[in-house]
């Protein structure tokens, strides 16, 4: 599935949701990302106010990104970005813009949370670029 | 009329509840109008110009001044025009402890220090190599009074101490605390950013020899905080701005050392912040009042014991109804989720660290919500927030 594909499956999930439900359908994704990884502090994104770790890397074309948080709502983002972006071409992850993404579908996040979320894509651009 | 309906901010946001007052205050409609009839009627230079608009504005200016020192019952000679509390801290650190003070000498602050109260002494000691030591916190949070009576005794030259904590809402014995450093020639600073917006202080009984506050807290403009001082200890202090080796410049721009307060307001200084916060004290000091405390008291009251019956909440230091703000954990919630799910249900909080690094750390927490309140706060605010509390950990956990 392209990455478009992937956003689409998700929107039509979000289609139905009011702005409480889709806070809660965040957290949810965020309670169920499963981070079997092992994550050091030199995959801590800067500009969280919770910690965020991501590993994002390449193996020829394709993107694989994993990570977690210590808090819900940056988890359940690590989540949508892992779902969106894992073992997609780098070619679609850069032209994916993931913040007009969520303004898209009415995902309201507090500024500090976006600067948290500029952190983490900032992470995601330098790796595959 | 409820307090809140002079807040225009209320009436713009109907469904807001705002409890971030010790962040910063909302503004009462007549200070939003000093503020605009100064751009709007006269808005002229003070100090220097010729003509009736700068007259004016010059004598507003003033007038603020002298109404700011009754606030705190000093003449207008002892009111320095800073940006904020962090500044005035900076001044006193740099043109007072940095002039009077040599390598070695010793500064004590308390472990309950807002950044502000600390990062200007550090800065001093890497200038000048004072050395700040500070006076112990219980695994509580709670401001150690013997131990800091310990060390005020022990030779340390100037002790700088909040009045009130920022995260705990504690508020310290400073009678105690200056009569003591007084009795051993402590020189004393009390930062009263989160005092004054709840309590009177008036500075020449306090004895201590400086003061500072912000305006944005006590109700009035953003750009504004205030620097108290003894007469003495302001005279001799040398300008910060343009000061030490650049004095020659300084006398280019044709500032000769002038007298305190002027001496440390170098440049155009925020004419209608100093207005605006002229009106602020005068409307928060009419509501100094019993009246007024017992009602902010009742809405702590309020909000403590609704804490009290979340699960695992835990507080940090031992706050009561005297206090007027909170910080807590969650078991199992991260702070950063709730902050979050309040903002989604209008509710203002702080969440973080709250510029207090070491007190958080020495607390065992990395980060924490933090619930203040105000004169406009009331008994739907504190039920409107504790139903978001409710909800929001069912939720988050
Ligand atoms: C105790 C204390 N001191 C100093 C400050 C700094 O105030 P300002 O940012 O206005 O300089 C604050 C602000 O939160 C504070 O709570």
């Amino acid at each position: 599935m392209t990455v478009a594909e992937r956003a689409v499956e998700l929107e039509e999930e979000l289609d139905y949701l009011d702005r409480d439900e889709k806070f809660e359908w965040l957290i949810d994704r965020g309670k169920s990302l499963e981070a079997n990884g092992t994550y050091t502090d030199a995959d801590l994104v800067k500009g969280c106010q919770s910690k965020v770790w991501l590993q994002v890397s390449t193996n020829g074309d394709k993107v694989h990104i994993e990570g977690t948080s210590d808090a819900l709502i940056t988890k359940g983002i690590v989540g949508l970005l892992v779902e969106l972006f894992d073992t997609a071409p780098t070619g679609e992850v850069k032209d994916f813009d993931f913040i007009a993404w969520l303004a898209k579908n009415e995902m309201s996040l507090s500024y500090q949370r976006m600067q948290g979320l500029a952190g983490m894509l900032q992470r995601i651009r330098m790796t595959i670029k | 009329m409820s307090i809140k309906s002079d807040f225009p901010l209320f009436a713009n946001n109907p469904d807001l509840v705002y409890l971030d007052y010790a962040n910063t205050a909302p503004k009462p409609q007549v200070v939003i109008d000093a503020v605009m009839e100064y751009y709007t009627h006269y808005s002229g230079n003070v100090h220097r110009a010729n003509h009736d608009v700068g007259g004016r504005a010059d004598e507003a200016y003033e007038n603020a001044r002298v109404k700011i020192g009754q606030f705190v019952g000093v003449g207008r000679d002892q009111v320095v025009f800073q940006k904020n509390t962090t500044e005035g801290i900076n001044l006193v650190a740099n043109s007072y402890a940095g002039k009077h003070f040599k390598k070695g000498d010793r500064i004590l602050a308390t472990g309950l220090e807002h950044h502000a109260n600390l990062v200007s002494w550090q800065l001093l000691s890497g200038r000048i190599g004072t050395e700040t030591v500070f006076s112990k916190v219980d695994e509580h949070g709670n401001f150690d009074e013997k131990d800091w009576m310990v060390k005020v005794a022990s030779g340390v030259k100037l002790a700088a101490f909040t009045a009130v904590s920022n995260v705990t809402g504690e508020r310290l014995p400073i009678e105690r605390m200056i009569a003591a450093a007084r009795a051993h020639g402590v020189v004393t600073l009390i930062d009263a950013a989160q005092l004054l917006p709840h309590e009177r202080a008036d500075f020449a009984k306090l004895g201590a020899d400086f003061m500072v506050f912000s305006g944005h807290k006590v109700y009035g403009p953003t750009g504004i905080g205030i620097l108290i001082g003894k007469p003495e200890a302001l005279e001799s202090m040398d300008p910060w701005i343009g000061g030490g080796d650049m004095i020659d410049t300084v006398s280019l721009l044709g500032s000769t050392y002038q007298e305190p307060p002027l001496r440390f307001e170098a440049g155009t200084p925020p004419i209608a912040s100093v207005i605006g916060l002229g009106v602020a004290v005068e409307y928060l000091g009419e509501k100094l009042d019993r009246e007024h405390q017992e009602e902010e008291s009742t809405a702590m009251e309020c909000l403590l014991e609704g804490l009290r019956q979340v699960k695992g909440l835990r507080w940090l230091g031992h706050p009561s109804c005297d206090s007027r703000l909170v910080s807590f954990v969650i078991d199992g919630v991260h702070s950063a989720d709730l902050g979050a799910y309040l903002n989604e249900k209008h509710v203002a909080v702080r969440v973080g660290k709250m510029c207090a690094h070491p007190l958080l750390a020495q607390s065992g927490v990395d980060s924490v919500v933090r619930a203040s309140i105000g004169l406009p706060t009331d008994g739907t605010d504190i039920d409107k927030f504790l139903y978001a509390i409710e909800r929001g950990v069912t939720i988050l956990r």
